[in-house]
């Protein structure tokens, strides 16, 4: 926006700034502007020296440059609403408020991807998307005020998680300013951007790796109907059952918040909705997706919650009452704040089915303190927040409120959660951090912040605590006490200089480093498969050797789904994660690493790390999880993994037809989706894909999974509008069999190429398959294919319009390299054990 | 050194500046907080600006302008969770600021001098009035100053008080006397410029049977109030309550400007702590206050719509001034109103009750926040597809006026006008 505020030169340092950069920039100096900028909305206080609100990315790069070479911090600031102290500049320096860049720069619905500027308020972009039927999935309570850069910089949260994920499943791109001035264009399209997913890395960094000025972001469709259900309880544990039961019975509620007595009690006395005020607690349900099936849902969601003692069920008739069952749940913070203005916010996260249990042990904690405190909670992710009410900031109050704080986040990392769900550690938990990540992780998290930001200038203080960098175990000790097996082999390799690649069968290893070196696989299926399935969290654990397939059959049985292991392919889970599987359901449900909670790593050099956890949303550390989905093995050796899973489908349909049938049907010249980009927005299939044998007939096979009225409402509309039939159940296997026949293809000897067509160009990509002889397998939804191409055959062909990723024998470049790649494999790798012989230096 | 407050306003500002958490959720809809992206030019900046002033972090000198560019509008309140009123602290350290840096004099002479004395204010309106006649007021907007530039646009066309009266006289309108129940007072800008209001107003009160008298008192108080000068307020004020005072019977204090209505409310505040006689009437005058069009609403004025033809309003919409949404109250009852303008198809605007930026003398102390603000006003009256834009606040519709000459074929008009002439076209022969 052209400024009407004027810089305000105060120093010699604000002068020299305000002449490097444009006209539209704006430079404060002077002692206000100073105070102005000295908080957040965590209430810790420190002045800054100088406040810049750059108006583009160059003059954002130019201060961050400048910054540099005076040495002093940089703290990036969105709207300056986080609650933990992330943007409060406690070590003086530039503050950087993003806010202005607020632009909406493109929105394309067809490839569902939006490119916005990091200033653009989370709402704001909501309510541009709404008419279209998008929307953006994460939507913190703030987002009325929080910006999209804040969303990422802390890895946001919001009352959605259960259902769709956390920020970082939704950020496709970024433009980040490193803490030299360079600019960086980061993107990994879900693993179709060559190198590593240096973008998962930046979402949670909470600004102290890099700052951001555009950011890609992921459209998820609309759901086509939502319905909402208020239950009041007269235990909580019987509102803990009730969300146990619910999710077992195989319903996924997009939302599940509940609030306790006090909360209640107080959005009473602001807004008198008529809440009885002795009820111990109040859960607002709310289940989305299609029509047809959704009161059957909230019949069931009725029942199985009178069953488990709740006093009361209301579910809304119309819009107009949903709007009203929200507007408690929304007015909760601001009555507590009415009634104490002085709080402090927690933000402790636990597995699901221990939320009850742990909201009584805050109460209890609380209670022993003489501290009043409300509870609001994300009773689906298993994320609380205990509002303490404490009064009046003096220190001897808020000496107790820290003593309660401290033990309630123990209490919850014993329980195998996490001490901060979505508000960031930041300042505030910066001194709990140990109790939720281990000495090597943070010794490791530590070396990514070094390999970053060596200096220490990105908004110090913060995210991470400052220990010594844990120097990289030296290259010439074999083996150390307490190390596994494992471990020690790393460190034995790096001794000797060797290369290692991490495998179990192996099955995909030719890909990334070339002709197979059989002794330097570090085999990993010498440790025995091991499945742990925690039903009632909806989470399993299992060794990185365990077979997809094995993993995929026992799910099923215990019904349970995981859907990107529907893809055919025999090898190990670790392996779909390293190679970022290719899965059907991708665009759809997400990639393999939408659905991570939790690994555990050895690093280069032997250090055993912890990443991530159980629970759905972790932002204690930096989010080195999702780096490991595509990273091809050169970050270290997965040993075990822990996924998500979701309750496994009533109805499971596939509809399919010949590919030319449907391209005759369809009608675009461009885009095979053609007419239909609406009926799969209303329709939600899991997958929709055409794929062709070597030298066979292609076949577009479309996936519905679901309710079986849903699955039966929506096959109806396929049938209606498109040649797609129903497929016997025999059918369905064989041709979804075929997804993989391009990696049967290059294990064979031959190659695979990853493709991805530019927006609405899928016909283009379908002629330039169709010109090869080998197998291929496209998502028509992401434009996005793969297939199989004979060793000697064209070199990486480009085609306009299209982006070729080429994974081919020998080269081991396959996966390509990204701006930061370098940086983030020295970090977890520093003795390039993991490089391997035809990846050395880059 | 820490700033002190003037003591009849410091304890109800502390109170209120106590509340803030740093939330941020002001940032939700402040209208200079969405033209600057600055963290000063938003409710919590300010309110941690007074903050340090009070606690001596700040001098005074080093306030900036944040505290004068708060249009108290309290636009940020519905958002504000433990429910702070800026405007509160906002006159508080206005105050403040008057007593240990000083007052202009131009400003006092104008806020003291002119707006509570009707006689003056006639003939300014006058003189004024000649002055756009032959054209001199353009002279004014070649000044290099912006603000004049913007007072020359946002003025309205002056007219002599004395010729509205002699119009008055001769549709015998607003004859009361004193011993009415009903009394209007028409509010500086109305008296001065928009004389279709005070005719549309006393012929739908004769249309309806209400006997009203005009109010011989000029300013309420609110620019003095606005300002920081609390005595100045009481000044207007007094002038108000001695007119009333002539006026036994009255049961009714209305005005076709809700900002007066809402300052008129906040009496009792101001004459807190002043001998209690003063005290008295203030709090009595307090109940008898209601927008003119909230109280037409519920004296028949709705029904009286609804079995009206003709009229050929078309599509029209209403902004809803800041006083009316987050004072006052009433907007329900106006919606009634505009729902029942026959010839008329009412439509909602997006964002109807954000701040146009006129803000009082906003729109000529800080022209480039208020042309900033009235930009994203018009962008959403457009969105409506209106050719009708109504409001309530003389203030609000002069800046909508001169906002709509961006917008072709759009025009905006005190909603008395609009249901005036609803009104009278129905009785066309």
């Amino acid at each position: 926006m052209p400024s009407i505020i004027k810089s305000n030169l105060t120093s010699p340092l604000a002068k020299e700034l305000a002449r490097l950069l444009g006209p539209d920039s704006v430079v404060l100096s002077g002692p206000a502007d100073k105070v102005a900028y000295s908080y957040d909305a965590a209430g810790v206080r420190a002045l800054p020296e100088l406040v810049v609100l750059p108006a583009d990315t160059t003059d954002t790069a130019a201060v961050v440059r400048w910054a540099a070479r005076r040495g002093l911090p940089v703290v990036a600031r969105g709207a300056g609403t986080n609650l933990s102290g992330g943007t409060v500049p406690v070590a003086g320096g530039v503050v950087v408020e993003l806010s202005r860049l607020d632009r909406i720069i493109a929105v394309d619905t067809r490839s569902r991807r939006a490119t916005v500027g990091p200033g653009l308020t989370n709402l704001a972009l909501q309510n541009h998307l709404a008419p279209l039927r998008y929307n953006f999935a994460p939507d913190p309570a703030s987002q009325k005020v929080s910006t999209i850069g804040g969303n990422v910089g802390e890895n946001a949260g919001g009352p959605h998680c259960l259902k769709y994920g956390v920020t970082v499943d939704h950020i496709l791109g970024l433009t980040a300013v490193l803490s030299d001035g360079q600019i960086v264009q980061l993107g990994h399209g879900d693993g179709l951007e060559p190198g590593l997913n240096a973008v998962s890395a930046m979402s949670g960094s909470e600004g102290t790796l890099a700052l951001f000025t555009e950011v890609v972001v992921r459209l998820e469709t609309a759901p086509p109907a939502v319905q909402t259900l208020l239950v009041l309880y007269d235990q909580l544990e019987d509102a803990g059952r009730s969300v146990s039961e619910i999710i077992a019975r195989r319903i996924l509620p997009a939302t599940l918040e509940l609030m306790d007595r006090t909360t209640l009690q107080s959005i009473e006395e602001s807004l008198q909705l008529g809440y009885p005020t002795d009820v111990e607690g109040a859960l607002l349900i709310e289940v989305d997706g299609l029509a047809p099936g959704l009161s059957r849902q909230v019949a069931l969601i009725e029942q199985i919650c009178l069953t488990n003692g709740a006093r009361s069920v209301a579910a809304a008739k119309d819009e107009r009452e949903r709007g009203r069952l929200w507007q408690g749940r929304r007015a909760a913070f601001g009555a507590l704040a009415r009634r104490s203005p002085i709080y402090s916010v927690q933000d402790a996260t636990v597995p699901r089915n221990k939320l009850v249990e742990m909201m009584r042990i805050v109460q209890e904690v609380c209670a022993g303190h003489d501290l009043p405190v409300a509870i609001v909670a994300h009773a689906g992710d298993g994320n609380l927040h205990p509002i303490i009410l404490y009064g009046e900031a003096t220190p001897e109050r808020l000496a107790v409120v820290h003593d309660a704080n401290q033990e309630i986040l123990r209490r919850a990392a014993d329980m195998g959660g996490t001490i901060s769900g979505e508000h960031g550690v930041g300042l505030e938990k910066l001194e709990f951090l140990s109790l939720a990540v281990d000495r090597p992780t943070l010794g490791l998290m530590h070396r990514v912040k070094n390999a970053f930001d060596p200096d220490e200038r990105l908004n110090p203080g913060k995210a991470i605590p400052a220990i010594p960098v844990l120097a990289p175990a030296p290259a010439d000790v074999t083996a150390q006490t307490g190390m596994t097996p494992l471990a020690a082999k790393v460190a034995a390799a790096a001794a000797a200089g060797d290369y290692l690649l991490p495998g179990a069968a192996g099955t995909r290893s030719a890909w990334s480093q070339g002709p197979r070196v059989e002794s330097a696989i570090l085999r990993l299926a010498a440790s025995p498969e091991r499945i742990e399935l925690d039903t009632e969290n909806l989470t399993v654990t299992v060794s990185a050797s365990t077979s997809s397939e094995r993993l995929r059959e026992a799910l099923a049985v215990d019904g349970f789904w995981l859907p990107p292991l529907d893809h055919g392919w025999h090898g190990s889970v670790g392996g779909d994660v390293a190679t970022n599987q290719f899965a059907p359901t991708a665009a759809t449900l997400g990639p393999i690493a939408r659905w991570l909670l939790g690994a555990r790593l050895v690093t280069g050099d032997g250090l055993e790390v912890r990443l991530g956890g159980q629970t759905m949303k972790n932002v204690a550390g930096y989010n080195l999880l999702h780096l490991l989905a595509g990273s091809f093995g050169r970050l270290g050796a997965i040993t075990e993994l822990t996924l998500r899973l979701w309750p496994r489908p009533e109805a499971d349909l596939t509809l399919g037809c010949r590919l030319d049938e449907w391209l005759a049907a369809g009608g675009s010249k461009t885009d095979a989706l053609g007419p239909w980009e609406e009926l799969v927005g209303l329709t939600r299939p899991a997958a929709l894909a055409a794929i062709s044998q070597r030298d066979g007939d292609a076949q577009v096979l479309l996936r519905l999974a679901g309710l079986d009225e849903d699955v039966a409402w929506a096959a109806e509309q396929w049938h209606q509008a498109t040649p797609l039939r129903a497929l016997s159940a025999t059918q369905q296997a064989e041709r979804w069999g075929r997804w993989s026949e391009p990696l049967v293809e290059a294990a064979k000897g031959g190659c695979l190429e990853r493709l991805q067509a530019r927006p609405a160009r899928s016909v283009q990509l379908l002629s330039y398959l169709a010109q090869g002889s080998g197998a291929w397998a496209t998502c028509l939804i992401s434009e996005s294919a793969w297939r199989g191409v004979d060793a000697d055959g064209d070199q990486g062909a480009q085609a306009e319009g299209l982006t070729v990723l080429d994974y081919r024998r020998g080269k081991g470049a396959g996966m390509g390299h990204g701006p930061l790649d370098e940086r983030l494999r020295v970090a977890f790798d520093p003795h390039r054990v993991f490089a391997g012989p035809g990846g050395a230096a880059r | 050194m820490k700033m002190p407050l003037p003591e009849q306003v410091r304890v109800e500002a502390l109170a209120e500046l106590a509340k803030c958490n740093k939330c941020g959720f002001c940032l939700t809809n402040c209208p200079t907080y969405n033209v600057t992206g600055v963290e000063w030019e938003v409710a919590r900046g300010r309110l941690a600006l007074a903050r340090a002033a009070l606690d001596g972090e700040l001098q005074a000198a080093d306030l900036p302008d944040a505290i004068w560019s708060c249009i108290l509008c309290r636009n940020c309140l519905p958002h504000c969770p433990p429910g702070v009123k800026m405007d509160r602290v906002m006159v508080a350290v206005r105050a403040a600021l008057g007593e240990q840096l000083g007052v202009s004099p131009l400003r006092r002479a104008i806020i003291r001098g002119l707006l509570p004395r009707r006689g003056r204010l006639a003939a300014a309106a006058t003189v004024g009035s000649l002055g756009q006649g032959l054209g001199l007021d353009r002279l004014l907007a070649l000044w290099p100053d912006r603000r004049l530039r913007t007072a020359q646009r946002y003025a309205p066309r002056l007219t002599s008080p004395a010729s509205v009266r002699r119009r008055i006289r001769a549709e015998g309108l607003y004859e009361g006397g004193q011993d009415a129940e009903v009394a209007v007072l028409l509010g500086c800008a109305t008296e001065m410029g928009l004389p279709r209001v005070t005719l549309a107003l006393g012929y739908l009160l004769r249309e309806l049977g209400i006997t009203a008298t005009l109010l011989d008192a000029a300013c309420c108080g609110l620019p003095a109030y606005g300002s920081g000068d609390l005595d100045g307020a009481r000044l207007a004020a007094r002038g108000v309550l001695h007119a009333v005072g002539g006026m036994p019977r009255l049961k009714a204090l209305i005005t076709p400007c809700v900002s007066c209505a809402s300052y008129l409310e906040e009496y009792p505040q101001l004459f807190a702590g002043q001998p209690e006689a003063e005290a008295e009437r203030a709090a009595a005058l307090a109940e008898l206050i209601k927008p003119a069009s909230v109280f037409l609403a519920g004296a028949g004025l709705v029904e009286m719509l609804g079995r009206s033809e003709g009229g050929s309003l078309g599509r029209h919409t209403f902004h809803d001034p800041c006083h009316l949404a987050h004072y006052v109250g009433g907007k329900e009852q106006v919606r009634e109103v505009l729902r029942a303008l026959p010839g008329g198809e009412y439509v909602e605007m997006p964002g109807a009750d954000s701040c146009c930026g006129a803000g009082g003398s906003f729109v000529i102390t800080h022209p480039g926040h208020s042309d900033a603000v009235l930009e994203r006003k018009v962008a959403s009256i457009a969105a409506t597809g209106a050719e009708v834009v109504t409001t309530a606040c003389p203030g609000c519709l002069l800046q909508l006026k001169r906002g709509v000459q961006d917008l072709p074929g759009v025009r905006a008009q005190h909603l008395l006008e609009v249901a005036w002439d609803a009104l009278s076209a129905g009785r066309k022969p």
